[in-house]
């Protein structure tokens, strides 16, 4: 995957504080920014950033100006939808691609959309990769290497 | 029985010498002698003995004088064509009558290789995990022994083997608990020393007997690559389809009736004995 945000289990982060969203691709990083809506579907924190209103011109964020309102539905605030959400509420196809004009295709799809029923933590993902690193024996015969 | 062959199975992992163990077995069911080389240690797995073994870490080492003073007149080498230390020159291939290299990969073209007069290929035709070898080269079939092996997939078990026991408890905890989402059960083996039954198989590992050899069970099997220094355990995997690399695969994986799959091949030893010229 060579997408550059995705979005996390927000009840690893509740504590936390901030934008819930993840950035970055090798060095994976939560976003953190101030928390300006609650995703209306999840309830995951998001700042204006990562916000999404369906059906909204899609844009990139440096291409929104940052006093853009989000659109409200007569009196009530804002219909804010995280990434995710969004991406499931439209039926949009997200791409691995970032290279595409769809801000959407930059958020990560696949199985990070079931990322409430995942039985994973982020300890989980790193005892597995722990797994599969280099064995330093394997050189010298504590391995079946050969 | 004389001895006719000198089995060099000097490496990394316990691959070389089950190899050259099964060759030595193959070979003595023939009426045939050979000594096998191996390294220290590599072989504790293997405790039947089908002939003498020497132990060192290259043929150069001094305690083998005499074995190179009057060596058997044919020499088999496992895998690294210049041996585990680099000690195999054309100098010393001219100590024996005939040589023979046991291909199991040969991932660059080295101008240094020393010349054998054969080439073994341990893989079926067709299968071979790296590059082009010569037109005489000759496919043995995988050179594994899954005759061991005894299990069947009427359980509703995710049965993770783990012969290295390199999971720890939070990813057994994690693979418990997946399982359990779809409905089964987890068992862990460090050893599958008896019949067992389990609808998924995941094995920690993908290294040349482990894979091939579990290859041919008719169940529905993914293996976890490990980074080795001379294998490449994730190509060897990903050839198949049968790596599972990311935790994320792993759900999609036991939630899915995957057809189980039956890709085994016994060793052709008809094509060792005409390769080996007996």
């Amino acid at each position: 995957m060579f997408n550059s945000d995705k979005v996390v289990n927000p009840m690893s982060f509740a504590d936390l504080g901030g934008c819930a969203v993840q950035a970055g691709v090798v060095f994976i990083r939560r976003c953190g920014k101030p928390v300006e809506f609650e995703c209306v579907e999840c309830g995951l924190p998001l700042c204006g950033e990562h916000g999404r209103q369906p059906n909204a011109e899609l844009e990139t964020p440096s291409a929104r100006a940052e006093d853009t309102p989000f659109v409200s539905m007569g009196e009530g605030p804002p219909v804010v939808y995280c990434p995710t959400c969004l991406s499931r509420l439209e039926g949009t196809e997200l791409s691995d691609s970032n290279t595409t004009g769809n801000w959407n295709s930059l958020f990560l799809s696949g199985s990070y959309h079931d990322w409430y029923n995942s039985p994973f933590t982020e300890e989980d993902y790193a005892a597995f990769d722990a797994v599969s690193e280099f064995d330093k024996d394997g050189g010298t015969g504590h391995g079946y290497d050969s | 029985m004389t001895v006719e062959f000198l089995i060099y199975a000097v490496g990394g992992g316990h691959g070389h010498a089950r190899r050259g163990l099964l060759l030595q077995q193959h070979l003595a069911q023939r009426g045939i002698g050979s000594v096998i080389l191996l390294r220290p240690g590599s072989d504790r797995h293997f405790p039947v003995s089908y002939g003498p073994r020497q132990y060192a870490l290259g043929i150069d080492d001094p305690k083998l004088v005499s074995l190179l003073d009057k060596p058997p007149p044919r020499l088999i080498v496992d895998t690294f064509p210049q041996g585990w230390q680099g000690e195999m020159s054309n100098r010393l291939l001219a100590h024996f009558e005939s040589t023979y290299w046991m291909a199991r990969y040969a991932k660059t073209v080295d101008m240094h290789q020393p010349a054998f007069g054969r080439t073994l290929l341990p893989y079926p035709k067709g299968r071979e995990e790296w590059g082009s070898h010569s037109a005489t080269a000759i496919h043995t079939g995988y050179i594994v022994d899954a005759s061991h092996w005894r299990i069947g997939t009427a359980k509703r078990l995710l049965a993770v083997f783990d012969p290295e026991g390199r999971c720890g408890g939070r990813l057994i905890s994690a693979f418990s608990r997946a399982a359990s989402k779809t409905g089964l059960n987890l068992a862990y083996h460090r050893l599958i020393d008896r019949p067992m039954e389990a609808a998924k198989l995941l094995v920690v590992g993908a290294g040349y007997n482990t894979f091939y050899e579990l290859l041919g069970l008719a169940m529905d099997i993914r293996f976890l690559p490990v980074m080795k220094r001379h294998d490449d355990q994730f190509r060897r995997a990903n050839l198949f389809g049968l790596g599972l690399t990311h935790l994320d695969q792993l759900l999609p994986w036991l939630d899915a009736v995957s057809p189980s799959r039956i890709d085994y091949a016994e060793p052709d030893w008809s094509a060792v004995a005409s390769a080996l010229e007996v």
